[in-house]
């Protein structure tokens, strides 16, 4: 990160991809959608020269979902599986495709094992009692205390350490009560490391600086080669949890790139303006009257946001923040 | 031989009559302390060995485990430990007993034992197998006749508020002895009730347990858990090397603790798990550093000990 697209962004929309009635994702829309925006974002005109751009047959692949919002808001199952063909496709073997989140439990509310090829693997982190470690590096961690807690180390998880050779990172186009957007910075970030949630208490936060510092270790930069943020549906009030039917929405579009950055700021925009067509305030609002336990009401939030996590990462060489700089292209199906 | 199991390990304090002696025997239990007034009518009955325990004058301990308070916001997320180590170090004369059922009474020996208090468990039926069990492993670990490991040296007054303080040292795992005047063995004295660390005037003892801390740095403490928040420990050293104690408190309640990484100052090259409920448990990811050592533990049921030399 930020790759070799630093500041491009591709958005592909489709009115096709999901009945917003229903939330059914069709999914030969979305491999279309899929085609035309790794085409977009490469310039190549041949779906096995776009993925061989980033991937080779001999990498072992982890692709990152988000699952917290499952089993209504998560990676889209039909997107996981248009990127597992696509990798099959240019000689990856599925035993070498391994779909991966931090905690088991979520995971397994989705059942990507039902919409890709056999021999694909999934797997969490805490795949048993929350908390448990073995599932991380214990010589790969970030320490740092923030309110006093006695448990410093967020250890990465052991599969990025030392096993994958390239991750696909696919986060969905959440709001977050704490980062302010949950997109490919957090998704890489708090979904890669243990005992992230410490950072937030009482109506402070401090994932201003955490995302993106959790993001900046090392192999994370190096093996992130590519971001595909799953639009079809979204949150965008009281995430990244989804148990509020009415704050889901659908942007009914997938954005590509390499460069977290740029498009964690179009995720902004994204939210930023969903939340003004519904009346709620702003993500960047920092007023204590807007704090409060009740977030079923979109004009309160249990916390400060920090929707800034996204520009303090662009200090951190992670990507490009400056909207003038970023280049969007759009593709519409 | 009976003598010193007797003294090592916590002993259950049985009130009923010589006619639940079948119950005791089924439960594996073999040693129980009783009233003075009852010593007589267990002199023959076989297979129970009854010493006379008197409950006036022992202090009586809450049940250790933990609370986790989910509908009530708190400053913390970690959930309140009830541990009673603060009150064996305190007063390590004492005698205490614990009036406890089912899984608590292995979680209450346990800590007796990791403390080496003279503690009595008072359980009914409920209790006698788990209690049975956690004794019998105990009565399994080889001896280990060691001193206390403390980075601090606590001047305590003796007040309710210093031992509020004394209770969250503990559970932070801080590891101190209460000593009279600073000395040269420990790396940070605290004078409780001193103008550097008042406690009467003192509203949060967190706040005040946090100063101790930061004063000590992260960096000197002998001790440090990571990845769990219900686990308490305590370190004890011998001419053989370190045995440290790892006591679950969420046991009582079924939360299992699944790994968790232990740092110690020192290089140990040699390392033995003793875990109860799981004797096959091995440490994993064990790494020697320059002057410390770092394992995880890769399961913990109530309690274990890790026997830990460079020899």
């Amino acid at each position: 990160m930020p790759g070799p697209y630093k500041g491009h962004v591709v958005r592909v929309h489709s009115e096709k991809s999901i009945d917003s009635s229903t939330a059914r994702v069709d999914r030969v829309v979305v491999k279309r959608m899929l085609s035309a925006g790794m085409q977009s974002l490469t310039g190549k005109t041949r779906d096995e020269d776009c993925w061989s751009r980033f991937i080779s047959p001999r990498d072992i692949v982890g692709i990152k979902v988000n699952c917290s919002g499952a089993p209504h808001i998560m990676s889209s199952p039909e997107i996981v599986a248009g990127i597992v063909e696509n990798l099959i496709a240019i000689g990856v073997p599925a035993q070498q495709i391994c779909i991966y989140e931090r905690f088991e439990n979520q995971l397994k509310t989705v059942g990507y094992d039902r919409y890709v090829a056999p021999g694909v693997k999934t797997w969490a982190a805490e795949n048993g009692p929350r908390g448990a470690i073995l599932g991380y590096d214990p010589n790969t961690y970030v320490e740092v205390d923030f309110f006093g807690e006695e448990d410093t180390r967020s250890f990465m998880s052991r599969k990025v350490a030392d096993t994958f050779t390239k991750i696909i990172n696919v986060p969905k186009m959440k709001e977050h009560q704490a980062a302010g957007v949950t997109g490919c910075l957090k998704n890489i970030s708090y979904g890669d490391f243990s005992n992230v949630d410490r950072s937030h208490r009482f109506s402070k936060t401090n994932t201003y600086s955490f995302i993106g510092t959790l993001a900046s270790v090392e192999p994370i930069p190096t093996k992130t080669v590519l971001n595909i943020m799953d639009g079809l549906s979204g949150v965008w009030q009281a995430g990244p949890f989804s148990q509020y039917p009415q704050f889901r929405f659908y942007p009914k579009q997938i954005m590509f790139g390499t460069d977290p950055v740029a498009m964690d700021h179009m995720l902004i925009d994204v939210i930023e303006a969903k939340r003004k067509a519904e009346g709620a305030p702003s993500i960047f609002d920092r007023s204590p009257a807007h704090i409060g336990p009740d977030n079923s009401n979109p004009n309160f939030n249990h916390y400060i946001r920090e929707p800034g996590h996204v520009e303090y990462a662009s200090h951190l060489g992670l990507g490009v923040y400056d909207a003038n700089q970023i280049k969007l292209k759009v593709v519409e199906l | 031989m009976l003598f010193l199991l007797a003294v090592v390990l916590p002993g259950l304090f049985w009130q009923s009559g010589p006619e639940t002696a079948p119950s005791l025997r089924q439960a594996g239990i073999t040693h129980i302390l009783v009233p003075a007034s009852q010593v007589e009518s267990w002199k023959n009955v076989s297979g129970i060995d009854a010493r006379a325990f008197d409950l006036q004058g022992a202090q009586k301990l809450p049940s250790p485990g933990v609370s986790f308070r989910m509908e009530r916001s708190s400053a913390s997320r970690v959930p309140w430990i009830t541990s009673n180590g603060w009150h064996f170090i305190r007063r390590p004369d004492g005698r205490f007993y614990y009036d406890v059922k089912e899984r608590d009474a292995a979680l209450a020996a346990a800590e007796a034992f990791c403390y080496q208090a003279d503690a009595a468990v008072q359980t009914d039926e409920s209790g006698l197998g788990p209690l049975a069990g956690m004794l019998k492993f105990l009565g399994s670990i080889d001896s280990h006749k060691g001193q206390p490991v403390a980075d601090i040296g606590v001047i305590d007054d003796g007040s309710p508020a210093a031992g509020e303080v004394l209770n969250l040292l503990v559970r932070y795992n801080l590891l101190f002895k209460v000593v009279t005047s600073p000395g040269p063995d420990v790396k940070l004295t605290v004078k409780l009730g001193s103008k550097e660390y008042p406690i009467q005037e003192e509203k949060n003892p967190v706040a005040l347990a946090q100063k101790i801390r930061a004063n000590l740095t992260d960096d000197r403490r002998t001790l440090r858990i990571y990845g769990t928040s219900v686990v308490v420990a305590r370190l004890t050293k011998d001419p053989g090397g370190l045995r440290l104690h790892l006591l679950n408190y969420g046991e009582a309640r079924g939360a299992r603790v699944g790994a968790f990484r232990v740092r110690v100052l020192g290089r140990y090259t040699k390392a033995q798990l003793h875990s109860f409920g799981s004797p096959g448990d091995q440490l994993t990811d064990y790494d020697l550093e320059p002057g410390a050592t770092e394992f995880t533990v890769p399961e913990l049921k109530a309690y274990a000990v890790v026997d830990l030399s460079d020899k």
